[in-house]
């Protein structure tokens, strides 16, 4: 999966937390969940979960510290994914 | 320092599926997932726990000012205290069948009776109490965050020396300040 479809991914599991729908739009790599998306910060669990379950990765606790940003995800993913 | 969160217990229930396979087990330790599991209303534990350790990082945020960081584990409820790292917080948790609105102080450090707490008005009309209160111009007050997030209560655009937190969830809002 290259960068493009992995951001379009993201954007899948995303969508159904973000209560700005208008940042979704011009959604990049610089989109913060809170700050940007309002994504509540009780649903970012919910984002690691399923990223988990779309990726069949596990994520531990020092990488889902950083996955606040849609670029410390992406890196979270792909890192998981090659190991 | 202070810190504050607010859920809104009927919104909480309609965007987050607590009995889903790994949920708690991202946010809680063992301990307090023995203790939700343990409680007459589950559901209402796991949401006073999740206030406490929300407010607590806001008032830690603040103290220290660092980036924002998603490791609720690292906080740990017990009872009315939360612990992070080495440092000590209290919380004070008023609960009702609707929210849960919790409040965060250092132990030993603030009078919690300073504390000024607003509970369901609007921004905009919590600044006009703080311009009535403090005889500041009201056009001039506003709220705004650092680059880290973090809010400030703002005259001219620069922060005023108050310690400030807010909260909203769904149809809820609190605003604290000393």
């Amino acid at each position: 999966m290259n960068q493009d479809q992995l951001l379009l991914k993201l954007k899948e599991i995303i969508t159904p937390y973000v209560q700005n729908e208008e940042a979704l739009k011009d959604l990049s790599e610089d989109t913060d969940f809170i700050k940007d998306l309002e994504i509540n910060s009780a649903n970012l669990v919910d984002v690691v979960l399923d990223v988990e379950d779309e990726f069949d990765i596990v994520i531990e606790n020092e990488d889902m510290e950083k996955m606040l940003n849609v670029k410390a995800s992406l890196a979270v993913i792909k890192e998981k994914l090659n190991a | 320092m202070i810190g504050n969160d607010i859920i809104d217990l009927n919104y909480a229930s309609l965007k987050s599926n607590t009995s889903r396979k790994g949920w708690l087990e991202k946010l809680f330790i063992e301990k307090e997932i023995a203790t939700i599991n343990n409680s007459i209303n589950r559901d209402q534990t796991i949401w006073l726990f999740w206030s406490q350790k929300e407010a607590v990082y806001k008032a830690h945020q603040r103290r220290f000012q660092f980036e924002p960081i998603f490791n609720p584990q690292a906080y740990i409820v017990n009872d009315n205290t939360v612990t992070i790292d080495s440092y000590k917080y209290i919380t004070e948790s008023s609960i009702n069948d609707d929210y849960i609105h919790t409040i965060a102080y250092q132990k030993n450090v603030l009078q919690k009776d300073k504390i000024r707490v607003f509970l369901n008005i609007k921004e905009f009309n919590f600044l006009d109490q703080i311009a009535l209160k403090h005889t500041y111009s009201r056009d001039e007050l506003s709220i705004l965050k650092n680059k880290l997030g973090i809010p400030d209560i703002c005259l001219k655009n620069k922060p005023l020396p108050f310690c400030y937190s807010s909260s909203h969830h769904g149809s809820y809002n609190a605003f604290i300040y000393i």
